[in-house]
């Protein structure tokens, strides 16, 4: 008895810090000046403008690097839109609004879509290093058409898990939701079905080596980190999986680092 | 031994399971430079409380684009910025079995 409830210790112990990476929240603990992290969503916004990008794909950074699995770089990503946006007081600006799945406040085991501000997204990142993707102008047109249909809603499940299975229609991430949207634009279609049908057969999710051990208990810590809908093997959609399937398909005009000092290659 | 081992290693992953999950708020009092604005969009329904403005995509693919906002300039100007929830009522999906034949490799040639 001792042995097993010190193995369980043990293992809840050396659980959490491999699998904290992946949480879509919405508002993380503040680590960088409010200021300088502001700043930098102005940049970023600028250089995506002078681009001519209506619709990218970005990532941020929202813990140190260092706890990341192998494979992983960003642990949080969004549709953004080039917007024409009005304020409350009736001025307009444009500028880029981020579409995202965050998990609900309150329970991580459910998500929400909400939209928000660059700053916004930027607001609890840990480093400002973002991943960006530019979709080739004729898919940016695809792109802004689901979004802005029916098809961008249609495709969220509210079940939440961190490492949701993106071959199955089980459970949802930010991540697998950026992903269903985009195989929606491109297959002209909101079909569930048949957009999981083409992610098994054309798209290579991000192995995440998790042990036995941690696999087990990782829900007992946060039903958010249920591993239920995979198999043997964990996989999961990341931004550097996605950016490998639109560069090998010729999906992508520019993929990209952006940190506070501008624009830099992978 | 045992018990004190026991009770650190559950301390120490109810403290990483904190983490994960971070507060609750959307935005604490801190992040006060957010102006008052919450978007709908494209009809989407929208819970966004009192502030309520509207997002529009531009559909421009192609041409040069240019911010006309700053964060920068709105720092201090207001106190909230609520989100929009888009879809608030979401209902989690059904599992099914991917039974449907796929499409061909993507492609926009």
């Amino acid at each position: 008895m001792k042995r097993a409830l010190t193995l369980i210790a043990l293992a809840l112990t050396l659980l959490l810090p491999s699998l904290s990476w992946a949480g879509s929240t919405e508002n993380a603990p503040r680590v960088l000046p409010m200021k300088k992290v502001a700043a930098y969503a102005d940049f970023i916004q600028r250089d995506l403008a002078a681009r001519g990008a209506n619709v990218a794909i970005v990532a941020r950074v929202g813990r140190d690097p260092e706890t990341l699995p192998g494979g992983i770089n960003y642990t949080h990503v969004a549709y953004w839109v080039y917007s024409k946006i009005t304020r409350t007081d009736g001025t307009t600006y444009n500028g880029y609004r981020v579409y995202n799945l965050y998990q609900q406040a309150g329970d991580p085991t459910v998500s929400r879509l909400v939209q928000d501000r660059p700053a916004d997204f930027f607001a609890g990142v840990f480093e400002l290093d973002a991943g960006v993707i530019i979709p080739d102008s004729r898919l940016q047109k695809k792109l802004l058409k689901a979004i802005a249909g029916p098809a961008y809603t249609k495709l969220h499940n509210a079940n939440y898990s961190v490492l949701a299975n993106p071959m199955t229609p089980k459970f949802q991430n930010c991540t697998e939701h950026t992903l269903d949207v985009l195989m929606a634009s491109l297959y002209a279609t909101d079909n569930q079905a048949q957009i999981k049908a083409n992610i098994n057969a054309h798209f290579a999710p991000q192995p995440v080596k998790i042990g036995g051990l941690k696999r087990m208990f990782a829900p007992a810590t946060s039903a958010a980190l249920t591993t239920k809908d995979h198999g043997p093997q964990v996989r999961t959609a990341t931004f550097g999986s996605i950016a490998r399937f639109m560069a090998s398909n010729d999906l992508s005009d520019q993929i990209y680092r952006f940190t506070e000092y501008g624009a830099q290659p992978f | 031994m045992f018990i004190r081992s026991a009770l650190v290693g559950l301390a120490l992953a109810t403290t990483a399971t904190a983490a994960f999950a971070g507060p609750s708020g959307q935005h604490s009092a801190e992040a006060s430079y957010h102006s008052g604005e919450a978007a709908s969009h494209a009809g989407a329904a929208v819970a966004s409380g009192t502030a309520t403005a509207v997002a529009v995509p531009v559909i421009a693919v192609g041409s040069a684009l240019a911010v006309t906002g700053s964060v920068l300039e709105e720092i201090g100007t207001s106190t909230i910025d609520a989100g929009a929830d888009l879809s608030l009522s979401a209902q989690p999906h059904r599992t099914i079995n991917v039974t449907v034949k796929p499409n061909a490799a993507p492609t926009l040639d």
